[in-house]
């Protein structure tokens, strides 16, 4: 792994913590929901601080080169949370179904009392 | 004072007419809300029978959501201390006097109902947890707080208005260990507590990790970040 992109990987990872930072000090994301930014950052940083981790897997994985193996790590987080989001959504979709229904029901009720 | 007392209840159906009706009967002076979370039980149906003062929430919204609706209803018709309550039985309102008188002698902003006040906290695997969110807490505000996890706590108007209107403010030791920096004084009150009656406490192993890690990080590292208030 080369040290330019460790660099870049190192970098990537503060500016997105800071910016994870920034939206928690504007009250503008839930501090659950930062979290999982905040220990992606960590992944990163250490494994571009510590390369070491890399060869070391790669070689016990029998990957050619270390650097696939962060990309690995990387794609693989991503598409754990891909799917935890899907789940997310499809509940929160749900929920303001029945939100949306239970105000339409209720202000049904409200207007045929009127009458 | 006038004190309304919070109970966000979520599949409580077995333990709300104990508690409520326990409350009532030793302490009848005090006003209180339950706040059904979008049970999927009976609790709503037995909170109407029983003609308990209650605000339904038709979808859940876990803990913080439910209690800041409570909080809500606070602000609105101008209490000036709430109290937050479990729907499970931990939670004895015999105390509930002595925190009061707490909060009005010491004028402080939020007032704790402790387990671990007197009494020396047990080195349980369950405790591990509280050791841990204590020593977190000292370390970053250098206040102690015997008991952080102890979901019984007492809030003044000033906090009424903050965890009404902020969305990273949920009743939890996180936010404790936030106003502490800030300002606010806290204060514990010994009280003892019992074993949930009857139902299922969410708190398993998997649930327990990832609420440590969330807290943890919340106290150690995501609070230095927040936005400075005074108090």
């Amino acid at each position: 792994m080369s040290i330019q992109l460790s660099f870049i990987l190192i970098a990537g990872s503060i500016f997105t913590f800071l910016f994870m930072m920034r939206l928690i000090a504007k009250a503008s994301i839930r501090i659950e929901d930062s979290i999982f930014w905040i220990l992606f950052s960590a992944v990163l940083i250490v494994l571009s601080a510590f390369p070491q981790i890399a060869f070391y897997l790669s070689n016990i994985l029998k990957i050619q080169s270390p650097i696939n193996l962060v990309y690995l790590i990387i794609i693989f987080i991503l598409i754990i949370n891909q799917f935890y989001m899907t789940i997310k959504i499809s509940r929160l979709i749900i929920k303001q179904k029945e939100l949306v229904q239970r105000i339409a029901l209720d202000n049904m009720d409200r207007n045929n009392e009127d009458k | 004072m006038k004190l309304l007392i919070v109970i966000p209840a979520y599949n409580e159906r077995e333990n709300i007419e104990r508690v409520v009706d326990n409350l009532k009967a030793n302490c009848p002076q005090c006003d209180y809300i339950v706040v059904n979370d979008g049970s999927k039980d009976k609790t709503r149906s037995v909170c109407r029978e029983k003609g308990y003062n209650l605000i339904d929430l038709p979808v859940n919204l876990g803990l913080a959501g439910a209690f800041q609706t409570g909080l809500r209803y606070a602000k609105i018709k101008d209490y000036d201390a709430v109290l937050q309550f479990d729907a499970d039985g931990q939670h004895l309102p015999q105390y509930i006097q002595a925190m009061v008188e707490c909060m009005e002698t010491y004028n402080s902003d939020i007032v704790i109902g402790s387990r671990f006040v007197n009494v020396k906290k047990p080195k349980s695997l369950r405790m591990v947890g509280s050791y841990l969110i204590s020593r977190a807490m000292k370390l970053t505000t250098g206040k102690k707080i015997s008991d952080p996890t102890s979901g019984m706590r007492l809030f003044n108007r000033k906090m009424i208005n903050e965890f009404a209107t902020d969305a990273n403010f949920a009743p939890e030791p996180d936010t404790i260990s936030f106003l502490l920096k800030n300002g606010a004084t806290v204060r514990e009150v010994q009280v003892e507590m019992r074993e949930r009656i009857a139902g299922q406490s969410y708190l398993n192993l998997i649930n327990a990790a990832k609420y440590m890690i969330k807290m943890g990080l919340s106290i150690v590292f995501i609070q230095w970040f927040r936005k400075r208030k005074e108090f």
